[in-house]
């Protein structure tokens, strides 16, 4: 699988270079990607135990909101 | 000559077309001939003088870039001007919708602070950020199809290397999902490094590509 490539603009010869990403730059992709799955799995899971609570407690978004202020 | 001329022209020193009359020391009359085109009069010595006119102020235009694949690196970014201001346009991105992030000196974590506003939650709110990335959309992401975007984005005092950089930006997108689909936006703060900003990295949230865009770079004096 080829990997993502890069541009870099350099502005003192106003020479633009497209290249594939090293092997430590995709490494470093990869760990984003990774990292942000996992925070969006995360957030979707508070998500939907929020909602599950709310649907225990028959109570809406909103009321569960003027409960707490 | 008339009297009014001769009483002008003490003792003959106006010679040339231009010439001031001035006093040299007291009661020293003297004259200061006509300066070049564009010349402004200031005083040195406690005379008046011809000197040249201070360098113009503005923006100049350093760069135009075409914003494509993962990431985008302008380096070797000149240490010439005052602050750096910036224009980002009509992105989108391939595969998946999502931020797009600005990375002064592709930098560490914790090198950036500030707080965003936008008008998603209803009205003004403050995020506080603590992150190398200056994330130009406030939201889990911008529509990836729809090019109706900009933003403004400037940073001074960017070339010193004993000082914090403050940077603003503002502008607009159009959210990729619930919610205010058109989202403004705007933030300030600073990117906390003694490091010269001298170069910036442009990102589609780091997991994703670019398809089209093109950021303006330009000095100001």
């Amino acid at each position: 699988m080829s990997k993502p490539t890069i541009r870099i603009h350099d502005l003192a010869t106003n020479e633009v270079i497209d290249r594939e990403m090293t092997d430590a730059e995709f490494a470093a992709y990869e760990a984003e990607q990774a990292a942000q799955a996992t925070a969006q799995a995360e957030a979707e899971a508070k998500a939907t135990a929020k909602a599950a609570l709310l649907t225990k407690l028959g109570i809406t978004a909103e009321e569960a909101k003027l409960l707490l202020s | 000559m008339t009297r009014a001329r001769d009483v002008a022209n003490i003792d003959g020193v106006l010679t040339t077309t231009g010439d001031i009359y001035y006093a040299s020391a007291a009661a020293t009359p003297a004259r200061l001939g006509i300066g070049t085109t564009g010349q402004l009069l200031t005083v040195a010595g406690g005379v008046p003088t011809w000197a040249a006119a201070p360098a113009a102020g503005g923006m100049t235009l350093i760069s135009t870039t075409t914003l494509t694949g993962a990431s985008v690196t302008l380096s070797s970014i000149p240490q010439t001007y005052n602050s750096l201001y910036l224009i980002v346009t009509g992105v989108t991105g391939n595969t998946a919708n999502s931020k797009v992030r600005c990375i002064p000196n592709n930098s560490s974590l914790s090198d950036y602070v500030g707080a965003t506003y936008d008008n998603t939650a209803g009205a003004a709110s403050v995020f506080g950020r603590d992150g190398s990335r200056i994330d130009l959309v406030n939201t889990a992401g911008s529509d990836r199809t729809d090019a109706n975007n900009a933003w403004a984005l400037q940073f001074d005092n960017y070339t010193s290397s004993t000082r914090y950089k403050p940077f603003e930006y503002y502008g607009f997108y159009v959210n990729a999902s619930g919610g205010i689909s058109n989202v403004v936006v705007s933030a300030a703060g600073a990117f906390r490094s003694n490091t010269a900003i001298t170069s910036l990295v442009f990102d589609y949230g780091g997991t994703n590509t670019f398809a089209s865009g093109t950021v303006l770079l330009y000095g100001v004096k």
